[in-house]
């Protein structure tokens, strides 16, 4: 600034772009008259420079095309710039402060109102506006002001030195704990909003410490309700969040204590990210909620759930209520009792007592009957030979006496152990020498339903 | 919600420990008695054979009248058990009666181990090798064991 130019002030019109010096001419426009003009102090805010300040004629032209972020000049930069979040120092409280700039452009129509970009200001506008808003609502209310004093004072000079009128033009979702500042004239405006948020005064806003452990906080409102719709703008999101059917039923997570459970209850309440997500795919699939999965875990989730769900798949319904009803009972003699003079039930596995009354079914096994009674309300088979007690068995399966053996696997012939697999027992006895002497061993333990002893209660009594 | 210790539970974790089943344990936590953990010996002659395998093992709240649950936790290369530990068993499923007990239950999870089979599986990848390349299968099996069920 070593110039001339230096100490005489040099003067812009933001009508017709055009230069002078004050000395010569004043403040007022020589050519156009206008008194929308600048005096230019230092290049770093020389409204030449900077492409938002453009001629009525070039007006169809996006503000920024020329933009160049980069560019030393642009007066907005250092706002732009400013944004930064200092985490409080360990001691204080969770939390911090994060400083930002948001910058918005907005032309005017010609009544000088502001136009919302996409143009439908009263049907909700569009996407932008909604983001727009729904931004301002979530940061709003935690808004201080410290960063817009500190902007207002470096706009101050600006302001003073457009005598002609950085008019205020009120936006919607304004809101009056951010800061704002409104710069128009003929064919543009800009908007500008500063604003600091304190994460430690915000109610749902939280920025992350490192340094503890904090509670999972919900996500705000608006930004669900705003992602809500975004989703409806695109037509294909009907139904509240909240109000659409929930994933995997959390009953996989019911397992119980320590690391047992198969799978992971779903998390959290609606507003959740994944939840988003998943009205996201939703939207965009058009299936059911819950049709697809996204993860090798919820895949297993869902194997697991299936299996545990088919695991009475195959086995017979329950016995009929009258079925169960008219099964005999009888007194329990001395031929119900083994060797060492013990029997229980073997579904409580209660030591019985001679003369004790018990349900028998038709082949011949007896047990309490409360026990068994439980038992054939859930599955119609004899909880040692699986022989129904209803008489005519529908499957065409052979009804075996008691006397015969308590096959597991009628097909197989083999030795009634539990657990087999039918086609399993003989090629993995071929192949593996030492299979014998288990499975005789699960004999042994299983003790088998019955015998020429006619010991019904079976397993447990004798071993 | 947690139904009252049902004697029976009472009993088989009593019959667990006086009278051991050879190659078996099941313990159970002390803070939940419906939780055990169990160890399996993998049977002699296998491709198991050497190692211990660790299971875990939950009474649910109408057992006996529904099954108990049973995961592996130590890793195997069997085609009926998966990744997950998840075990094909038909007494674990559809063929549960309530005169089956954990003694019984685990004792057919080691006769399972004995004699695996393809034909029936929940690791597709495994029993597929296991049908056509048996040898390489078994030993991968025993690979595994090595690797995950031995003590080192």
């Amino acid at each position: 600034m070593a110039d001339a130019s230096a100490s005489r002030e040099l003067v812009f019109c933001h009508s017709c772009e055009n230069e002078w010096y004050r000395s010569e001419h004043g403040l007022v426009c020589p050519e156009c008259q206008s008194d929308f003009t600048e005096i230019i102090e230092q290049p770093a805010s020389d409204p030449r420079l900077d492409p938002t300040h453009l001629p009525p004629d070039s007006q169809p032209q996006h503000p920024l095309q020329d933009h160049n972020p980069w560019e030393a000049a642009d007066p907005e930069e250092e706002d732009i710039g400013g944004f930064r979040f200092e985490r409080n120092a360990p001691g204080q409280p969770v939390g911090g402060t994060y400083r930002t700039t948001i910058n918005r452009t907005v032309t005017l129509d010609a009544q000088g109102r502001p136009v919302i970009e996409g143009g439908e200001e009263g049907g909700g506008g569009g996407i932008m506006s909604l983001i727009g808003g729904a931004l301002q609502g979530v940061i709003g209310p935690a808004v201080q002001q410290l960063l817009a004093q500190h902007q207002q004072q470096q706009n101050q000079q600006q302001r003073a030195l457009m005598p002609g009128s950085p008019q205020q033009a009120n936006q919607q979702g304004n809101n009056a704990s951010g800061f704002t500042h409104n710069i128009s004239g003929p064919g543009y405006s800009i908007h500008v909003t500063s604003s600091s948020i304190r994460g430690s005064t915000s109610p749902s806003l939280h920025p992350r410490d490192a340094n503890a452990p904090q509670p999972l906080n919900p996500q705000p409102d608006h930004l669900q309700e705003m992602m809500r719709q975004m989703f409806m703008n695109i037509g294909g999101y009907p139904a509240l969040p909240g109000q659409e059917q929930r994933g995997f039923p959390s009953q996989m997570g019911q397992m119980g204590p320590g690391g047992f459970m198969f799978g992971n209850a779903p998390p959290g309440g609606p507003g959740t990210p994944q939840d988003l997500f998943q009205q996201m795919m939703q939207a965009a699939t058009g299936g059911a909620h819950g049709d697809a999965v996204y993860s090798q875990e919820s895949l297993d989730r869902i194997v697991t759930q299936l299996m545990e769900q088919h695991s009475t798949g195959n086995a017979p319904g329950p016995a009929s209520q009258n079925a169960i009803k008219s099964l005999p009972t009888r007194a329990l003699t001395e031929a119900d009792f083994g060797h060492d003079g013990k029997a229980d039930c073997s579904i409580c596995m209660s030591e019985v007592e001679l003369g004790e009354r018990v349900t028998e079914l038709p082949c011949g096994h007896w047990f309490h009957g409360e026990c068994v009674g439980a038992w054939l309300r859930q599955t119609d088979t004899c909880p040692h030979c699986r022989r129904g007690i209803v008489a005519s068995d529908g499957d065409g399966n052979e009804v075996r006496a008691p006397h015969e053996t308590p096959a597991v696997d009628v097909s197989t012939g083999t030795q009634p152990m539990p657990g087999q697999f039918p086609s399993a027992a003989p090629s993995g006895s071929a192949r593996s020498g030492g299979v014998g002497g288990v499975f005789s061993s699960m004999r042994n333990a299983f003790g088998g339903g019955s015998n020429n002893n006619d010991n019904g209660s079976g397993s447990g009594s004798r071993s | 919600m947690s139904a009252p210790l049902p004697k029976r539970i009472i009993k088989e974790t009593e019959r667990l420990q006086s009278e051991p089943v050879p190659g078996i344990s099941a313990i159970p936590h002390e803070e939940n008695v419906r939780y055990f953990d169990v160890k399996v010996e993998g049977p002699g002659g296998s491709c198991y054979e050497g190692g211990v395998f660790d299971l875990e093992l939950f009474l649910p709240d109408d057992y006996p009248m529904c099954p108990p649950r049973i995961r592996f936790l130590t890793r195997i290369y069997h085609p009926n058990i998966d990744r997950l530990g998840r075990i094909c068993l038909d007494v674990l499923k559809n063929n549960w009666s309530p005169a089956l007990q954990i003694r019984t239950i685990l004792l057919s999870i080691q006769a399972l181990l004995g004699a695996p089979n393809p034909e029936d599986p929940l690791n597709e990848a495994v029993a597929k090798q296991w049908k056509e390349n048996q040898a390489e299968a078994i030993k991968t099996a025993r690979e595994w064991t090595q690797q995950y069920a031995m003590k080192k």
